[in-house]
């Protein structure tokens, strides 16, 4: 034991450093939360750079450390479109949703999403069948987190998968029990200035290890093997056009940029901005540190090709974890500070996912069912399912399915193709109705998930992204619905955005 | 960028340009001032 911790010893002390901030701001969280309101949605009374810097950490998790920064080692520099797509959707999140969504949960007094959209449809089902989907997505979600930080602890700290998976729930579900939203957006922006260290200091230890930019450059070009479409893998790694076709490669970023503009974690950041002020804030930060903490991580995996030994790694997601373990890349002071950006990324998205997941199965599903229920005891409840969604979920993650890219990216799928159209439409005030809502969530789900068997043997139709198949299948069932039904239902007056 | 396609030295500096050009464009706007209260 004295042994394992002498060995440890400069990331043990980062990391209990870091936990003595998560504390205290856990703490305050906890003093701060007087209600309901305070525990999901900060009393709508926050910040824009808290916002902003959540905004920013949510989003990132190990599926962006270890999942996104990998995969260039097999796609190559082309993969940088991804960053480039991701910020683009981030920019229209704050600039197109934020402003429209908070104005619209303000008036219309919701503290979860899916209550937002049973609100403005006026429709018990329409908030039932989202939480729903949130039920599903969020677990797929949580799971790949776990999954990304249980390896990561394991191949640095040399600690058991399950025992790190174990600490970052514990650590987890302690500060959002007691601390909420307020608690979960403020350890998030400490997270989030982590994660900005963390993704510069990664990029500056793989250059310096690799002997600078040049000498890396012309290691890569040097790559053995062919690309698929016939190649030198060296030149496809360097070039625009990766070994990935550009179609399937837009796809798939769309498929994770959707994520800014409709998953529930993300969208839930603006229901808390405190005024226009904190929201244009917000639209300055939460952009700037996306943009940036891309920039630096999104090329770490092809340039991880100069550094490691061909076939050393078995898979994308096990090339951050070695770049961590090699001495020569990462010594003890930066491996230390990125495990702890890693540790931060894993735990800034778990804690948002599960207030969401709680809230959504308590507020939308639990208590639409049984009437509603006083504060403090809607309150008490939400805080018993943040520890039964974090305990099933870790469960989950001891055996996860997939790998850990495959996993965000069907999670932001389902989200895309069952939310965008009813939210849009909310947003937008598009004529609708609760049938037509929760058949397009309906319409977009199926499609999403059934789309590679449907199109089996159909290669025009295989070759597009189910994103987007499901995406415009859902708009397009939300507008005949919607017509057919257009006698039906109704939606309250919104307030203007103009 | 030495080595690397001029596409994706493209990317990188539109990444940049998005970053500056948005926050210019919020700092220049005319705040709402809907709700502030």
């Amino acid at each position: 034991m004295s042994s394992w911790i002498s060995a440890h010893a400069v990331p043990l002390a980062a990391l209990t450093i870091y936990l003595a901030v998560i504390v205290a701001h856990a703490w305050h969280g906890h003093r701060s939360t007087r209600g309901i309101s305070d525990y999901y949605v900060g009393g709508r009374s926050m910040g824009g750079l808290v916002i902003g810097l959540s905004f920013y950490a949510t989003y990132f998790s190990t599926n962006s450390f270890i999942g996104f920064a990998g995969e260039s080692y097999d796609l190559g520099f082309a993969w940088m479109a991804m960053g480039l797509v991701l910020l683009l959707c981030a920019v229209v999140s704050w600039h197109v949703v934020a402003p429209r969504l908070r104005l619209a949960t303000e008036k219309l007094g919701t503290l979860t999403f899916a209550g937002f959209l049973g609100a403005y449809y006026q429709s018990s089902a329409v908030r039932i069948a989202a939480a729903g989907v949130i039920l599903v997505s969020s677990i797929f979600y949580m799971t790949a987190v776990f999954k990304g930080i249980g390896g990561t602890m394991q191949a640095y700290l040399s600690v058991p998968y399950e025992v790190g998976v174990g600490l970052v729930f514990l650590i987890v579900v302690a500060y959002t029990v007691f601390g909420g939203f307020i608690s979960v957006v403020h350890t998030d922006a400490v997270q989030g200035a982590l994660m900005l260290l963390g993704s510069f200091y990664l990029l500056i230890s793989v250059l310096r290890a690799g002997g600078g930019w040049t000498a890396l450059i012309e290691r890569i070009a040097t790559t053995p093997g062919v690309a698929p479409d016939g190649r030198p893998l060296g030149d496809a790694l360097l070039a625009s056009t990766g070994t990935m076709p550009w179609a399937l490669l837009l796809g798939i970023a769309c498929a994770g940029g959707a994520k800014f503009l409709v998953e529930p974690r993300q969208l839930s950041r603006f229901f808390a901005l405190r005024d226009d002020r904190a929201l244009r804030i917000g639209m300055i930060v939460a952009p700037a540190a996306i943009g940036f903490s891309y920039l630096c991580l999104l090329p770490i995996g092809v340039l991880a090709r100069g550094l490691l030994a061909d076939g050393s790694v078995a898979e994308t997601d096990a090339i951050i974890p070695a770049l961590l373990t090699d001495p020569q890349v990462t010594g003890q002071v930066a491996a230390a500070v990125i495990l702890t950006a890693l540790l931060g990324a894993a735990m800034s998205s778990i804690d948002s996912v599960l207030l969401v997941l709680a809230g959504a199965f308590q507020r939308d599903v639990v208590e639409v069912f049984m009437g509603d229920f006083e504060d403090a005891r809607s309150l008490r409840f939400t805080r018993v399912q943040v520890v039964v969604f974090a305990t099933v979920t870790a469960l989950v993650a001891l055996r996860p399915p997939g790998d850990i890219l495959s996993l965000t990216i069907f999670s932001g799928s389902l989200y895309a193709a069952c939310f965008a159209a009813p939210l849009f439409a909310a947003l937008f005030r598009w004529r609708g109705s609760p049938v037509s809502a929760v058949g397009a969530m309906l319409i977009g789900g199926v499609v999403v998930v059934s789309w590679s068997t449907l199109t089996e043997g159909v290669s025009t139709l295989s070759s597009i992204h189910p994103v987007f198949a499901s995406v415009a299948a859902s708009f397009a069932g939300y507008a005949v619905l919607s017509r057919l039904n257009s006698g039906t239902g109704g939606a309250p007056a919104l307030p203007s955005t103009q | 960028m030495l080595g690397v396609g001029k596409g994706i030295v493209a990317i990188a500096a539109v990444m940049v340009v998005i970053v500056v050009a948005n926050a210019l464009y919020v700092i220049r706007r005319r705040p709402r001032g809907d709700t502030d209260q």
